[in-house]
């Protein structure tokens, strides 16, 4: 039995080196944005039509 | 941020800023269920239409003033954008509720939610305060006012139109001094990304909270499943004036990173 810490971990998925995504400050910007439908999503803003209204 | 403590409170787990100061006669509530929206184009959702965008100007205008209390120690020349924000809302706030008369309605006719000071507010940064109510809801704002433009024209209502185009006019301006600052300011100082970050991070957690489930129904007894909130097209040409980058605008219409 492959263990760790007695515990069998032939089911742990494979182990992966983490990496790190260097983002400039406009690509940070760029991605931390909503568009109207995003934010109307809340439903306290207007709907752009009714299908069975 | 000043010493000013504005008073919160919990809304379906996320805690927003308390509602501001309103008339009687207006009914305030909290949960988007409770709002009346009707079927697009009929008497009704007319007159709430500009009910529902008679307090969002209200609210644009609370959070710049509110925003000018927060951050005493903002450069000069933001502080006098905030200012002429004040004044422009609240025009926009007068005439949108003269359209509203107009048609038959009255302030306090709908329920009401103060749902953009509630969120904007909870904000402690001026950077993220910016991000949120400019940069976003604002933006999101010249999406929905397009459309809403394009609306009342095909409803052979032409000065409520007008109105609308107006409106957006002075909306790319909003959008537009807080794109340039965040901008400007995120070079100096990479600390105001994370704080931007940090801030669309909360909206989407308190949008996600406030989706109503598709069955569910509104107070007019409409089903929110069969009301559209995903047909807003991007306002392309009225953000590029409000200095959106063509890249912005590609990562806009490509959707959301997780």
């Amino acid at each position: 039995m492959n263990t760790a810490a007695g515990k069998d971990v032939s089911a742990a998925p494979t182990y992966e080196a983490p990496t790190i995504t260097v983002m400039s400050d406009e690509e940070v910007l760029r991605a931390f944005q909503m568009t109207a439908a995003q934010i109307g999503a809340a439903a306290v803003w207007w709907s752009a039509s009714c299908s069975a209204c | 941020m000043s010493d000013t403590r504005a008073q919160m409170k919990r809304v379906l787990g996320v805690t927003l800023c308390d509602d501001p100061a309103r008339e009687t006669r207006f009914t305030v509530v909290q949960l988007p269920q409770d709002l009346g929206e009707y079927a697009p184009g009929s008497p009704e959702w007319r007159r709430e239409s500009l009910h529902r965008h008679l307090n969002t100007e209200v609210q644009s205008l609370e959070i710049a003033a509110q925003s000018l209390v927060d951050f005493p120690a903002a450069p000069w020349g933001l502080r006098l954008q905030h200012a002429r924000q004040c004044w422009d809302e609240s025009r926009h706030a007068r005439l949108v509720e003269r359209e509203l008369v107009a048609k038959g309605g009255f302030a306090g006719e709908f329920p009401i939610i103060n749902y953009d000071w509630g969120v904007a507010c909870a904000v402690k940064t001026l950077a993220g305060r910016l991000a949120v109510q400019n940069r976003t809801v604002e933006a999101g704002e010249m999406d929905l006012l397009l459309q809403l433009r394009d609306s009342w024209e095909s409803s052979a209502e032409p000065e409520t139109a007008a109105l609308m185009d107006g409106i957006l006019a002075d909306e790319i301006q909003h959008v537009r001094f807080a794109n340039q600052w965040i901008k400007s300011e995120a070079k100096k100082n990479p600390r105001l990304v994370m704080e931007i970050a940090a801030a669309i991070s909360f909206v989407r957690a308190v949008t996600a909270s406030f989706t109503p489930a598709s069955g569910e129904q509104n107070r007019a007894g409409v089903r929110f499943a069969d009301l559209d909130r995903e047909g807003f097209a991007l306002n392309v040409e009225d953000r590029r004036l409000a200095d959106f980058g063509e890249e912005d605008l590609a990562a806009l219409q490509a959707g959301p990173a997780r």
